[in-house]
């Protein structure tokens, strides 16, 4: 009988492959946009995420980067090296503003960095050099591209001109990109050559980040301290209301629409072979063999789809890194794995509510159809 | 089996049809709704599901854009000027000399300047963080329209967006926190958020107090002057493009832009942030979906591809199949597209109801006529595909099948 099953379902090739592409394409729909609104929302926090800091310490009131004002006496990092359990203090100036390239302006996080900053500056870079001096500035190698610009060009931050020397990968996302500037240059442009924005703290081995940020909040009432995974959160929180909460919702909408879709190829599917699976019920078949019979035959062609959704899913990722460098795609594989086991819940609910008025169906009635 | 046949088919004449008219052809298109029900219902499902999804997609580009606009086109003068080089009004901070006022009303042609404090903040409470740009605003730059309330009044009264009072359950009457200090809301304004922050209106003199009292915790506390921009009323008959050159000439330091310039810089800074992911989503939206309206279409044919056969094998011309496919895939399409425009609004309301501060508007003219062509293309390939290989069947070949 399952034999049967299979050859009935091979029998039809093109509708079968007709249904198998219905369903990939579903998958396929679920599987991309979860990706870059995965993507989306993991670069966003990219950087306090990839800076090796482990507790970042601010002004009073301030617990995030975004859209957020931090202003503190850059004296007090040598106050906060002292505090126990603390192996390094890097400061670091910053502002979100817009940066003129290629005569556009692009909104951008711009972090001023000090010539000896051990974190803090661009972890992957694509071109030229990480650390930029006096009037220069590392720009995201994406913004560079959009504004067709390169190494060399002149950029400007509140009017003040600089010279690109170095382009870095990673720092690059729809709500922000980072630019990083020399701190003086930074201190400059915020008239403010005493002040720090954040204190990026590396703690000593085997100190628990948690409790060396109480630790600095309670000696510097003034400042808040928190653990890199406290921002991260706080950040993500308020980036992703910032658009990319728009990108979540499209997802939500494309799940929706892809389990539907799905649903109606395998009801479909089933419904196509009402005659045939009649027939075999009347000729002898249990209700069992039936609903095995319908419910291998959505198993073939769900699986076949989701595979063939995720073959094409991964040959994405590159293909859409080159056209579309503004975008990456993260495969989160554990909400996917969550919405395929919701897909089969509901593509054995379409398989089972026609197979049921099958297994149901009287022998004569199969004949007369 | 021929009489099984023809009603399994349904909406093809076996003979004696010379001509297909247009009545005749939507006619016999209807029947497959009576005759094989679920098919046809499973068939506009899934069309309805992938029209909803094109349209959705693109109403929350359009709606996005919308909104972006829509805060620069509610101020009440022609003319606003902001710090020199801002061009674009909540994006960026502007902050302009208190005496610059003075110098920009002495300009023969201006009525009045108002001033506008616009300071972005993180509104805190019950551990929800939302980040809104408070407008502080004197003698104009109130919100357009009210959902509920009243225009502020009195002092440490403000006016919040409805989808933010929405967000945290406020209404008018509640107290909230905004800097350190207690305000009161006495009205709730709508078309005042964008995808970047809700806005708030407060009253100019309130936040002065706070900002001279060093209450701001974060933003402002490094800017020179609470003034954002200025608002600025012309005297009647003056010509626009005039006054801007002239208040440029004599006040070389401040940027002075039209409404509508506001508006546009407003949208095309939200297009080169957003634009790339955006476009990305509803280029994947019409593939996925014209697919899906293909693939339907294509299976619900070839489902009848021995009906069909037979059909030609008993006398019908292959001109009168493809009308008739052609026909039935038309009804099928209109439905659906009927359909999918009807549930992508619904769906739209749906979102604006549970996540107030955003617009989904997928019903933008631009969007039917372009999701109308895609679909009515895929699907008429998928039709007519089948149909080569049933043209060229040898009649003897479909009734052994």
């Amino acid at each position: 009988m399952l034999r049967w099953a299979v050859r009935s379902l091979l029998d039809e090739r093109a509708s079968l492959i007709a249904s198998i592409a219905g369903v990939a394409a579903a998958f396929l729909l679920a599987f991309v946009i979860q990706a870059l609104f995965a993507g989306e929302a993991e670069k966003i926090v990219a950087y306090p995420t990839r800076t090796d800091a482990d507790v970042w310490v601010m002004q009073h009131g301030v617990s995030n980067m975004h859209m957020a004002t931090s202003l503190v006496e850059s004296q007090q990092a040598s106050a906060i090296t002292r505090v126990e359990g603390v192996a390094g203090v890097t400061s670091i100036l910053y502002v979100n503003t817009f940066v003129e390239a290629g005569g556009q302006d692009w909104f951008s996080y711009v972090i001023g960095l000090p010539p000896d900053a051990a974190r803090g500056g661009p972890w992957l870079m694509s071109r030229g050099k990480p650390r930029p001096g006096p009037g220069e500035v590392v720009l995201s190698d994406v913004l560079a591209h959009r504004a067709g610009i390169d190494l060399g060009a002149i950029v400007r931050i509140d009017k003040r001109e600089f010279i690109v020397v170095g382009l870095a990968r990673e720092a690059y996302s729809m709500a922000n990109s980072l630019t990083f500037v020399s701190y003086s240059d930074l201190a400059e442009l915020l008239s403010s050559p005493k002040g720090a924005s954040y204190f990026l703290v590396k703690a000593a081995v085997a100190t628990d980040p948690a409790l060396l940020a109480r630790r600095i909040a309670t000696q510097f009432p003034d400042l808040n301290a928190l653990t890199r995974t406290e921002l991260v959160d706080n950040d993500r929180e308020l980036a992703l209301q910032m658009g990319v909460e728009i990108v979540q919702m499209m997802n939500w909408i494309a799940s929706a629409v892809a389990a539907l879709v799905i649903a109606f190829t395998i009801y479909s599917s089933v419904v196509r072979r009402t005659a045939e699976l009649g027939m075999v019920k009347a000729i002898g078949a249990s209700k069992s063999l039936v609903y095995s019979a319908v419910l291998l035959q959505t198993a073939i062609v769900a699986m076949a789809g989701y595979a063939a959704a995720a073959f094409v899913s991964l040959g994405l990722t590159p293909a859409l890194g080159a056209l579309v460098p503004e975008v990456s795609l993260l495969f989160p594989w554990w909400n996917i794995t969550g919405f395929t086991a919701s897909v089969a819940v509901v593509a054995i609910v379409s398989a089972i509510v026609p197979a049921r008025r099958i297994a149901q169906l009287d022998p004569a009635t199969a004949f007369r159809a | 089996l021929k009489k099984a046949s023809i009603e399994n088919t349904g909406n093809f004449r076996t003979g004696g049809c010379t001509g297909f008219a247009v009545g005749q052809a939507v006619r016999t298109s209807v029947r497959p709704l009576f005759v094989e029900p679920s098919r046809f219902l499973l068939n506009i499902g899934a069309s309805t599901a992938a029209i909803s999804l094109i349209l959705l997609f693109q109403g929350f580009e359009v709606g996005l854009y919308q909104q972006l606009r829509s805060l620069p086109e509610q101020l009440p003068t022609p003319l606003v000027a902001l710090q020199a080089g801002v061009t674009r009004l909540g994006f960026q901070r502007s902050v302009l000399p208190s005496l610059i006022r003075t110098e920009i009303e002495a300009v023969p042609g201006v009525r009045a300047a108002h001033p506008v404090a616009g300071v972005p903040l993180i509104y805190d409470r019950d551990g929800k963080r939302t980040p809104v740009y408070v407008i502080g605003y004197d003698t104009a730059g109130a919100p357009r329209r009210l959902t509920a309330g009243r225009q502020i009044e009195r002092e440490r009264e403000i006016v919040v967006d409805s989808a933010l009072a929405s967000k945290y359950g406020l209404a008018v009457g509640s107290e909230v926190e905004f800097v350190g200090a207690k305000f009161r809301i006495v009205g709730l304004s709508t078309g005042t958020a964008s995808m970047l922050n809700p806005y708030v209106f407060a009253r100019y003199v309130d936040l002065v107090d706070l900002y001279l009292s060093g209450d701001f915790g974060d933003a402002a506390t490094t800017d020179a002057s609470l003034l954002s921009f200025l608002l600025i009323e012309t005297v009647p008959g003056t010509d626009v493009g005039v006054l801007r050159d002239a208040i440029k000439r004599t006040v070389p330091t401040v940027s002075v832009l039209t409404r509508e310039e506001l508006a546009d810089n407003n949208v095309a800074m939200g297009k080169r942030m957003f634009a790339p992911i955006l476009s990305l989503l509803v280029a994947i939206s019409y593939v996925i979906g014209t697919l899906v309206v293909g693939l339907t279409t294509y299976v619900s044919v070839v489902n009848r591809s021995r009906d069909l056969a037979v059909m030609k094998a008993i006398g019908s011309q292959t001109g009168q199949l493809v009308r008739g496919v052609v026909a039935d895939t038309g009804f099928v399409c209109a439905i659906s597209l009927v359909l999918g425009i009807a549930s992508a609004i619904a769906i739209a309301r749906a979102i604006e109801w549970l996540a107030p501060g955003y617009s989904v508007v997928p019903w933008s003219l631009r969007a039917l006529v372009r999701t109308s062509i895609a679909v009515g293309l895929i699907a008429g390939i998928g039709a007519l595909a089948p149909l080569r290989q049933i043209s060229s069947l040898e009649p003897a070949m479909a009734f052994r099948n």
